[in-house]
């Protein structure tokens, strides 16, 4: 019955966002004014960012921060500034692949998005795709629509996010937010921030052959986690299609651009990045994700102890068949790389300690509470060291 | 919380048959009249009210300018209600120039009293299933003697929550009782139509026990948008609250 | 007379739904199907519906709970995909809680204040202390204490707004902690 009422309303959906777009750009405009009910989704805009932005959610890296809002001003094009219209990046703690924009100019990019792009076209690709949303309106276009739908699917109510229980932040947003960054929009006004913002993106320099490949990391995520396409309720241009759409549109209208990747500085920023998403991905108990994050990052910097010891950390949790050896050779890794990191004598001591090879153990866990006295876990530490036999 | 929403919407339809109950719609602490002895100035905690349009589709959205009408014409109404009982003074809570530590304080306030109310609607007023008789019979619900750090110099606190949904033309209101509690306790429940939604409670500033209950739910029949409306209902709501207008 | 009495009663009884919501506790309470038995602080509710899990309030579920959980020790938790495995250490199966914790995208503002071992029913287990904020921008507190037995995972759960509320019903639920029992050993 559910199956039948989603697939009436995709089809009413699909009917409605067929027309095109019906408000102006902001860039056709004189300046920015806004409809009356444009005006209180700006203020619910506002209300819910006020929640968002003073939670634990915001990803605090200042020098990244400044770093993904200096690429969303390069792409400002000339026929916005000065309207009234600004933007705001902010990126979000959580593993998962997404990106979201209120009407209002506030966009959130989640660190698991960031961590799986290559180079600063990829991350312009997908800034000047979410700007667009902003530039077009479609939150109140889609807004508009949802409004004289049926109250079931109108709610938007979590319940049936495709993957609610592992990380979407539509519970923890309103209605706006949730909308933006759970349902997104109808395959026409995806295909719109897709092509305008293709075009910002070649503005302001960048090869436009990296915006594909965002895509392209959403599908390899999508098949890592054996889930449905993400959050986009069916109504979103399948990803495949996606990836076509901009593949066809480079060949046919910008085949001979080239431009800008920046790959060297996006990667000096963002790889503290890829090290906190990686274990947030492990929290989360998605490991192959966390391992390609932990990964990536030891081929940029591969004798930091942090990395090797959470490398270590991955497989003593995820205890695959010759995980313990892994996990052993790991944490004997971060030692050597900064002998003064008490972590991973921890983490050796546990994996002894189970083994049965307590005086080694016992040697492990000595060394991890000389290390760090005040350690929270030290209550544990001290009872296995007590537990243990003594010869 | 899942378990929430499964309890309002059994209380939902309970509601209605509550109108037959002999237990008095309002309530009030055991020692109440002890207390309210006391009270000689009463704070009103800035209102927290919403209005929404509910379209043909039963979506809400929430009208910026009636809210703020709304707000206005429900504090002009409980003040000047509130005003005619001689020696009690009321004031406004000083929301201008509030430092942060303050505004922490005010929010979390607000936010327990939130959770407290929700727990007031579904324990005492909902449908008999979910009614605890030892609450209703002891009302003891609190926000804790924490409410002294926002008190300042007053003896009681007044809150004052507020929904209002209007409905577009040829939207009905069916069910009422089903979106009042929803409604009242932060819990939206479609279909919504036309109901309005009011309570309040005043709540000792020292000890943060909330002295008296009281609310208002109607399908229809007011609108916190309209001034006189709004005074009508209001006068419903406080016509038993505990300090009296003088006999005329 | 009596008839007209008798069919009211009839009516009212099948208009409440028949099987009480709220049953008041205190004092011993046995589960056989879960294995425990604990005592239980008087003037409490229980609410009945709730299946798998005993589930306790004295004023209402928004200001206070108390949740006893017994689960297959490979039931899958809501927030992470980790999963609690025979033979793990209660350091081990902490880091699962507090992950699932962690993972919750409900919740916001999450904190660790406390994560050592404790004694369960007499058993080795283990004690985490959390703060959260809700989506209601409301702060709460709770306190899980975790026990992992050959097949089974136990959880007592105690949660409530750390405004007043945690402090003054957590005694009751420490005296909870100090009674539970399983009745058959842990090795079962």
């Amino acid at each position: 019955m559910i199956n039948k009422l989603l697939i009436a309303v995709f089809v009413f959906m699909g009917m409605v966002s067929c027309a095109t777009t019906q408000l102006p750009p902001v860039g056709e405009m004189d300046a920015l004014q806004l409809q009356k009910d444009e005006k209180r989704i700006w203020n619910r805009s506002g209300e819910e960012q006020r929640r968002l932005n003073s939670s634990s959610y915001i990803y605090e890296d200042p020098v990244l921060s400044a770093y993904v809002n200096e690429v969303a001003q390069n792409l400002i094009p000339q026929d916005i500034r000065g309207k009234g219209l600004s933007f705001q990046v902010r990126v979000i703690r959580n593993p998962l692949l997404n990106a979201f924009a209120y009407p209002n100019g506030a966009i959130y990019v989640h660190t698991g998005l960031i961590s799986k792009m290559e180079n600063e076209a990829q991350l312009a690709a997908l800034l000047g795709h979410e700007m667009s949303h902003v530039t077009h309106r479609h939150a109140i276009e889609n807004y508009r629509s949802v409004k004289n739908t049926t109250a079931v699917l109108a709610t938007i109510q979590m319940a049936s996010v495709p993957f609610g229980a592992y990380g979407s932040l539509a519970n923890a947003l309103g209605t706006l937010g949730a909308m933006a960054s759970v349902t997104g929009y109808s395959r026409e006004l995806e295909t719109e921030a897709d092509n305008v913002g293709l075009v910002l993106l070649i503005n302001a320099g960048y090869d436009p052959k990296e915006a594909p490949k965002l895509f392209e990391h959403l599908k390899r995520d999508v098949e890592q986690q054996e889930k449905k396409e993400p959050f986009f309720f069916g109504t979103h241009p399948r990803l495949q299609e996606r990836i076509n759409n901009y593949t066809r549109l480079i060949k046919t209208k910008y085949p001979d651009a080239t431009g800008m990747k920046n790959t060297q500085r996006f990667t000096n920023i963002i790889s503290p990045l890829i090290l906190d998403n990686a274990m947030m991905d492990l929290s989360m108990g998605r490991f192959s994700s966390a391992e390609d994050g932990i990964e990536r990052f030891l081929e940029i910097d591969p004798q930091n102890s942090r990395a090797h010891f959470y490398m270590g950390e991955l497989y003593r949790q995820r205890n695959d068949e010759a995980d313990r050896e892994k996990a052993l050779n790991e944490y004997s890794l971060s030692i050597q790389y900064d002998p003064s990191n008490p972590a991973p004598h921890k983490g050796l001591g546990l994996i002894y300690y189970k083994l049965e090879r307590y005086r080694e153990a016992k040697a492990e866990f000595e060394k991890y509470l000389i290390l760090f006295p005040d350690a929270d876990d030290a209550a544990y530490i001290e009872q296995y060291i007590e537990a243990m036999p003594t010869k | 919380m899942r378990l929430n929403i499964r309890i309002i919407n059994l209380i939902l339809a309970g509601l209605l048959f509550s109108a037959c109950a002999t237990v008095p719609r309002y309530r009030a602490h055991p020692q109440l009249n002890s207390k309210i002895e006391k009270v000689k100035t009463i704070t009103v905690i800035p209102l927290k009210v919403d209005v929404y349009q509910v379209t043909s589709g039963g979506v809400k959205e929430k009208m910026d300018e009636w809210c703020t009408q709304a707000k206005r014409n429900l504090l002009t109404a409980i003040e000047d209600e509130l005003k005619l009982r001689p020696l009690l003074n009321i004031k406004s809570f000083p929301e201008i120039l509030m430092s942060e530590d303050r505004k922490i304080n005010l929010e979390q306030t607000g936010a327990l009293f939130e959770a407290v109310n929700s727990s007031i609607i579904i324990h005492t007023y909902g449908q008999p299933v979910h009614r605890f008789p030892e609450k209703i019979q002891s009302f003891d619900y609190t926000l804790g003697p924490e409410v002294r750090q926002l008190s300042g110099q007053t003896d009681a606190l007044l809150f004052v929550r507020g929904v209002d949904n209007i409905a577009t033309a040829g939207r009905k209101a069916v069910q009422a009782g089903s979106v009042i509690l929803g409604a009242l306790v932060g819990v939206q429940v479609t279909p919504n139509m036309g109901v309005t939604a009011v309570n309040l409670a005043l709540v000792d500033a020292n000890t943060g026990e909330v002295l008296w209950f009281n609310f208002h739910a109607s399908a229809g029949d007011h609108d916190l948008r309209n001034p006189l409306d709004t005074t009508a209902l209001v006068m419903d709501i406080l016509k038993d609250f505990p300090i009296n207008k003088p006999v005329e | 007379m009596k008839i007209k009495s008798a069919f009211f009663l009839l009516f009212a009884f099948i208009l409440c739904g028949c099987v009480a919501t709220w049953v008041a506790v205190g004092g011993n309470y046995k589960s056989g199907s879960e294995n425990y038995t604990v005592e239980l602080p008087e003037g409490w509710r229980q609410y009945t519906p709730a299946k798998g899990k005993l589930l306790i309030t004295k004023d209402g579920f928004t200001l206070q709970r108390i949740q006893i959980v017994r689960a297959k020790i490979d039931t899958e938790l809501t927030h992470t995909k980790k999963k609690f495995e025979k033979g793990m250490l209660p350091q081990e199966a902490a880091e699962v809680v507090i992950d699932n914790l962690r993972s919750n995208p409900n919740i916001l503002n999450q904190n660790i204040i406390e994560n050592k071992p404790a004694q369960v029913g007499g058993h080795p287990g283990f004690k985490i202390v959390y703060t959260y904020q809700n989506k209601s921008g409301l702060n709460k507190k709770g306190v899980f204490y975790g026990l992992l037995t050959s097949d089974w995972w136990y959880e007592m759960v105690y949660e409530a707004p750390e405004r007043h509320y945690f402090a003054k019903d957590l005694p009751a639920f420490e005296k909870v902690i100090e009674t539970f029992r399983l009745i058959k050993d842990a090795a079962a």
